[in-house]
């Protein structure tokens, strides 16, 4: 930091972030582990921590329920972002070789989305994917089918709105590191005897690798713990961690479980953060 | 056999011609160069015969192969690209090494070839570097031992010592030239520097909107420029503009500069009286010449004069106001700022061009 700064302002400038980060992350991520060694009880809050103890951890390990939902949640996070990569490359990659003066316009309609609310467009979804919905409607008025499709409450339906909710935040980081590629490098490639598929395997993807990794972790990290679209879209039967946490927390009103399946899920994902960060650091 | 010959060639940019109907052959083995200033399409020309835009019109052949349809990938061309486009997850040995690759070449034998690619530009102890551990320099020769290591039949290379400092540059140069010779393959070189063509190429092409504008030895080009505008690009030369006064059979002219005087030169092509001509001065053309000096001669006053080591660059002051540059010899006796000076110089080596 510059000696230019007056040292009351340098202390406020890394001080507020600081606080910010105590107060809305650390203390409530101590509470939640604190409430993870405690027992459901009766009362409010709805739990006791006279007799702390590892209850509700046991419970997690034991009941294969809690380790189902966390894997079935991995899986369909994964899931959802290997599509979105396969999808979001391409169009990040035709965004990024637009003539300049279309890509501030691509990038607003990739972000546009975001200008409605998650829940709204989610729940549009639903207008569209349910059995009365749009899509069953224009199949059958056109003939093509008899009996309306199952596109709802089942895991492509999960998926679905997994990929449509986080695709942006796959196609920025794409966008960011395609734009920056120097094109000459996919022209010397070709230069050196390498023909279009080769170029991209061998050049353009290995050289943009760090902008979907960073893609990847953007999406996957939310889409593991994600509530409202297996809420919405899922049906009764997903399994799904987001859920599980709010149904111990609500249904069940067993806040030390749900604290520690809060805490196991930012534990795991804390693995993934850190090797991103020393894979970019070693760069 | 021409190593390259084209034909009509023309590539558009909307309404502008980058390339307008070039014809060109280079010869096999030959160390061609093609100048000019910036957007007078030496690069664009350069990107055809390397197969990366498509022609609107005409034609290129490689040898006796047409190639102007062809992909970069399937023309025996490789290319130094100007910002050298090293790719940047791959060692220095492994970017020499993925032309060979990608023709299928056997390990063994790339392992042998890329070795002796970076022993030619004197890069083997860095073959495991990534392109940002090396300095520019060393840069600059992975993207040249890349480019030559398919031993391509031509080797284009776009402005290569653009990002080099100028001590750099020199040597560079030289390495160059004396590469080219070695290995015999055809070379073309694209600058904005004409004292790089001039150091390196056997012959050059000068690029104006377009077209070639003249075509010859540096020497050839230096001494007889086709008109103003090739005068200008190349090198500090003072121009003065008058018109054709009187023209002698073997070549001398005499031209009107107005306020300067008459002035003789040597003319290059054939200039009718009264038309529009410049007279080319070159600094090394011109000395200090005494009163009654029977050398064409222009009064002017002393102006600020520049030591550069092997030469002093001299200003002088001509009665319109311009300032040109005399080069004198470093131990000359240098006037005075504001002495009066006449300018001679030998019309026989002063060309004279059309404006």
């Amino acid at each position: 930091m510059s000696p230019l700064w007056p040292p009351g302002l340098r202390f406020l400038l890394i001080g507020l972030p600081l606080a910010w980060l105590a107060v809305f992350f650390a203390l409530p991520f101590a509470m939640a582990l604190a409430i993870s060694f405690g027992a459901p009880s009766d009362g409010a809050p709805p739990f006791s921590l006279d007799a702390p103890g590892l209850a509700a951890w046991r419970l997690l390990v034991e009941d294969p329920i809690y380790a189902d939902a966390l894997l079935s949640s991995l899986g369909m996070a994964g899931m959802a972002t290997a599509i979105a990569a396969v999808i979001g490359y391409p169009m990040a990659y035709a965004i990024a070789r637009a003539p300049a003066r279309w890509r501030g316009l691509l990038l607003v309609l990739v972000m546009l989305p975001f200008w409605t609310s998650f829940l709204v467009r989610i729940y549009a979804w639903t207008a569209l994917l349910r059995p009365t919905g749009l899509i069953n409607g224009a199949l059958q008025a056109l003939g093509l089918i008899e009996a309306p499709l199952q596109l709802m409450d089942n895991a492509f339906a999960v998926q679905l709105g997994l990929v449509y909710v986080y695709l942006p935040f796959m196609v920025l980081p794409l966008y960011a590191s395609l734009e920056k590629l120097d094109p000459s490098l996919e022209e010397a490639a070709a230069d050196l005897g390498a023909r279009p598929a080769a170029i991209f395997a061998t050049v353009t993807l290995p050289a943009t690798l760090p902008g979907l990794a960073a893609g990847a972790l953007l999406m996957f990290i939310p889409a593991s713990a994600e509530f409202i679209v297996p809420e919405m879209l899922g049906g009764p039967d997903a399994n799904l961690l987001g859920r599980a946490i709010w149904n111990e927390f609500f249904a069940n009103r067993d806040w030390p479980a749900a604290a520690a399946l809060a805490i196991a899920i930012v534990v795991l994902l804390a693995g993934p953060i850190l090797l991103f960060q020393r894979l970019e650091a070693r760069r | 056999m021409a190593a390259i010959q084209i034909e009509r060639l023309t590539r558009r940019h909307g309404p502008v011609a980058a390339v307008d109907g070039v014809d060109l052959a280079i010869g096999e083995g030959e160390f061609f160069a093609l100048v000019g200033p910036s957007g007078c399409g030496k690069t664009s020309l350069l990107r055809l015969i390397a197969g990366l835009d498509p022609p609107d019109e005409g034609r290129i052949r490689i040898g006796d192969l047409d190639v102007t349809g062809a992909p970069p990938w399937d023309r025996p061309v490789n290319t130094v690209f100007q910002s050298y486009a090293l790719f940047p997850h791959l060692s220095a040995g492994d970017n020499v090494a993925y032309g060979l690759v990608r023709a299928g070449m056997p390990r063994s034998q790339i392992a042998r070839r890329v070795a002796e690619m970076l022993s030619l530009v004197q890069l083997s102890e860095f073959a495991g570097r990534k392109p940002h551990q090396l300095s520019g320099g060393q840069r600059q020769r992975v993207a040249l031992a890349r480019a030559l290591a398919r031993l391509p039949r031509v080797l284009l290379l776009d402005e290569p010592m653009a990002a080099l400092d100028r001590g750099l540059r020199d040597d560079t140069r030289r390495q160059l030239h004396a590469l080219q010779r070695r290995l015999g393959i055809t070379f073309v070189l694209v600058t904005h520097d004409q004292e790089e063509a001039f150091a390196v190429a056997d012959r050059m092409a000068v690029m104006r909107a377009g077209r070639i504008v003249q075509l010859g030895t540096p020497r050839a080009v230096y001494e007889a420029p086709a008109d103003r505008h090739v005068a200008a690009f190349l090198g500090r030369a003072a121009l003065l503009d008058g018109v054709v006064l009187a023209a002698a059979d073997d070549g001398r002219v005499v031209i009107d500069c107005g306020p300067l005087g008459r002035l003789a030169g040597r003319a290059v092509g054939t200039l009718a009286l009264g038309q529009t001509a410049t007279l080319v001065l070159r600094p090394e053309h011109l000395r200090l010449g005494a009163e009654g000096d029977d050398h064409a001669a222009l009064p002017a006053t002393a102006g600020h004069a520049a030591f550069h080591g092997e030469s002093v660059s001299l200003g002088a002051i001509l009665a319109d106001g311009r300032e040109i540059a005399v080069s004198l010899a470093p131990r000359a006796a240098c006037p005075a700022p504001g002495a009066p000076l006449r300018l001679a110089w030998d019309p026989a080596v002063a060309p004279v061009v059309p404006a």
